[in-house]
């Protein structure tokens, strides 16, 4: 079990999640068949989850260590924690859309195989590294998601009968998703300070960070007493992403961004 | 919400907000102003830190229980309070995700009204003082008398007043001194890198060793008359072991031999590990089935020239240098006692002794793997215990975040 195999693999779980959801949205009134797709989805799980032990046995360490390893890893928890999270709140589509991000991270592991051999520096072979990224990963998706429910409500904001539950819907993701976000900021605290000896150094990925983190905070606040026009709440939400967005990608993706990291490499 | 209220009367609002979040702006944009960039660090020294902590947390109480019920005290605690402190923080947060952080005293007009250096400026300390007091009013509204159903609530915001507090209070009294060792050498002063000033320790340090462990050097191919690498967003470079065969471009290369540590001799390579041996591999390659290119490449070291292997008149194959995988400072620690204490230092794992956290930081890139130089950071942090304890309540306000969330569609 290497590498080699992971196309097969990343295929039979593809699989299993396409067919799981399908059977889901489209028989999602009888019984049986959902329940032969929580088999299918979990058994795509499974698969997951016994490759990637294989190839822990294989290569004699944990399979954390490069970005195509921890790629694996995102999808493992994404979807394990989209089927749990369902399984709590019966939200289909938070399903849906964490399966289709697992389901993106293998893909880009079939399409980039070079990535695998990559180092890493001294700096993020930390134990923190792992929780730090896969916690954040998560509440960017979450997060993501509470600004497409914002965008969906926009668009059809004529008939506001129906719209009770998807107002719901978004505070609750902005909640788990703000949850998410504070953990991976505290863990990048207490990362930072193993690693480069300060916890906070308001460098630039700190302070997007920073941003985006009370861009949230202000959202839950507004919402928490119901006082601003449902418009405002969602233009917020979109708001907010657009500054996740600029922490994310405008400033570089790895905890390792700016200056801090030169001290070591260069 | 229906007719307007007039600013200043009854409770107050956003409008409120908005004019003292401005005030706070504007009087500390011109004390920064006035002091020609000065910055507050200077007026937060030890112990005046704590006499200003100290005088924050009595205000804090003196509000709650002798003005409780004052349109102040009760902004403090409300939502639009709470909005209006946040929004003041995070503008000044805006200014540093927008402007460069310098923190170097050449007079600009940005440096003057303290934007090169949000974090030590009147303006960000405004900013925390509002919040600080919005988060301390919030913390007593739920503590005394204690609110049980609100107590997740009042664990985070709590856990946010301790980082915040401590984190800028206590944060003027953060130290990182810089060591430079040498192996085989004792030494017992450290350079504070903020004002260059050499400080004696209460100990002294002898580095014993260093060892610095490095990956495989990659293999790319090289653009011959411009010096491109043409790695081709990664495709093109692949790390070299003794097993490796690979095609890059229309090349296909295959490693004969790999000598992890080596010089040269005549025309070939041989192992050999003295300081600046450096990695080789004998290649060979082949273009469209036929032509047969063989030759050694190596990255050389800071003694040792570089060899890469000429393909065609266009493109060369060349060894990169090895990145490293691991640096380790094993050093002795002598204190005035004469103990001695054995300690490794490696990155990500800091070693506690004293009041101090010692962190391996750099060593001497030109020598790479063959340095004997190990710089090193003694970083003292008193009010760090506070911080972490501050940060554990957060976690817990986040877990419990969590499950409030979860039941919230129930309600």
């Amino acid at each position: 079990m290497t590498w080699l195999n992971f196309p097969l693999y990343a295929i039979i779980i593809i699989f299993l999640w396409t067919v799981g959801l399908l059977l889901m949205g489209l028989f999602s009134n009888k019984r049986v068949l959902v329940r032969t797709a929580y088999f299918f989805i979990l058994s795509g799980i499974i698969v997951l989850g016994y490759y990637i032990f294989n190839l822990w046995m294989v290569l004699e360490r944990p399979p954390m260590r490069t970005l195509g390893e921890t790629r694996l890893w995102y999808s493992l928890f994404l979807s394990f924690i989209g089927f749990a999270f369902y399984f709590r709140w019966k939200y289909l589509w938070f399903l849906v859309f964490s399966i289709l991000f697992a389901i993106m991270f293998l893909f880009l592991n079939i399409i980039y195989p070079e990535n695998f051999n990559k180092t890493l520096m001294p700096a993020l072979l930390s134990p923190w590294f792992v929780p730090h990224v896969i916690v954040y990963i998560f509440a960017y998706a979450t997060l993501g998601a509470s600004s497409l429910v914002a965008l969906k409500l926009l668009l059809h904001n004529n008939n506001q009968k129906e719209l009770k539950e998807p107002e719901d819907l978004a505070d609750n993701l902005v909640y788990i998703g703000f949850a998410f976000l504070t953990l991976g900021l505290l863990f990048g605290a207490l990362w930072a300070k193993e690693a480069w000896g300060h916890y906070w150094t308001w460098d630039p990925k700190e302070t997007w960070a920073f941003l985006t983190w009370s861009v949230y905070l202000i959202y839950i606040h507004l919402r928490s007493k119901n006082k601003i026009s449902k418009k405002t709440s969602h233009w917020i939400l979109l708001i907010a992403f657009i500054v996740l967005l600029v922490c994310w990608f405008g400033v570089n993706y790895l905890p390792s961004a700016s200056n801090s990291v030169h001290t070591y490499s260069s | 919400m229906g007719r307007k209220r007039q600013i200043w009367t009854g409770s107050w609002e956003y409008k409120e907000g908005l004019v003292i979040n401005l005030s706070l702006f504007t009087i500390g944009v011109f004390l920064e102003y006035f002091t020609s960039g000065g910055g507050v660090l200077s007026l937060m020294q030890y112990p005046f830190n704590l006499y200003f902590l100290g005088a924050l947390i009595i205000a804090l109480f003196v509000l709650w229980f002798a003005f409780r019920n004052t349109a102040f005290t009760q902004w403090l605690g409300s939502i639009p309070g709470a909005i209006s402190a946040i929004s003041l923080f995070l503008f000044m947060g805006l200014i540093m995700g927008f402007t460069l952080q310098t923190h170097e005293t050449e007079p600009t007009f940005l440096h003057n009204i303290g934007f090169t250096h949000i974090s030590s400026s009147w303006p960000y300390m405004f900013s925390i003082l509002l919040l600080l007091l919005s988060l301390g009013i919030t913390c007593l509204k739920n503590l005394i008398p204690l609110n049980r159903k609100r107590l997740g609530f009042t664990i985070s915001h709590l856990g946010l007043f301790i980082v915040i507090a401590s984190a800028n209070f206590g944060g003027t009294q953060l130290q990182r001194l810089e060591m430079r060792l040498q192996e085989g050498r004792i030494v017992t002063y450290a350079t504070n890198k903020s004002d260059n000033q050499v400080y004696n320790l209460p100990f002294a340090i002898k580095l014993k060793d260093f060892i610095l462990e490095e990956y495989n050097p990659k293999l790319t191919i090289v653009n011959n008359n411009t010096g491109e690498l043409m790695h081709g967003n990664g495709k093109n470079i692949v790390i070299i072991d003794s097993s490796m065969e690979c095609s890059m471009m229309d090349y296909h290369i295959k490693v004969e031999e790999y000598i992890e540590s080596s010089a040269k001799a005549g025309s070939k390579y041989y192992f050999n590990n003295e300081s600046g041996s450096s990695p080789a591999a004998l290649l060979s390659v082949i273009l469209n089935d036929t032509a047969k290119v063989v030759g050694w490449i190596s990255c050389g070291s800071y003694n040792k020239p570089y060899e890469s292997l000429k393909l065609d008149s266009l493109y060369s194959l060349v060894m990169l240098f090895p990145e490293p995988k691991l640096f380790v400072s094993e050093i002795q620690i002598f204190n005035q006692s004469g103990e001695i204490t054995n300690a490794k230092l490696e990155v990500n794992k800091p070693f506690e002794y004293d009041d101090f956290k010692i962190y391996q930081l750099n060593y001497d890139s030109n020598l790479g793997k063959w340095s004997d130089v190990s710089i090193i950071e003694l970083i003292y942090d008193p009010w760090l215990p506070y911080v972490y304890f501050g940060i554990l309540l957060m976690i817990l306000g986040a877990f419990y975040m969590l499950w409030r969330g979860a039941t919230k569609k129930n309600v």
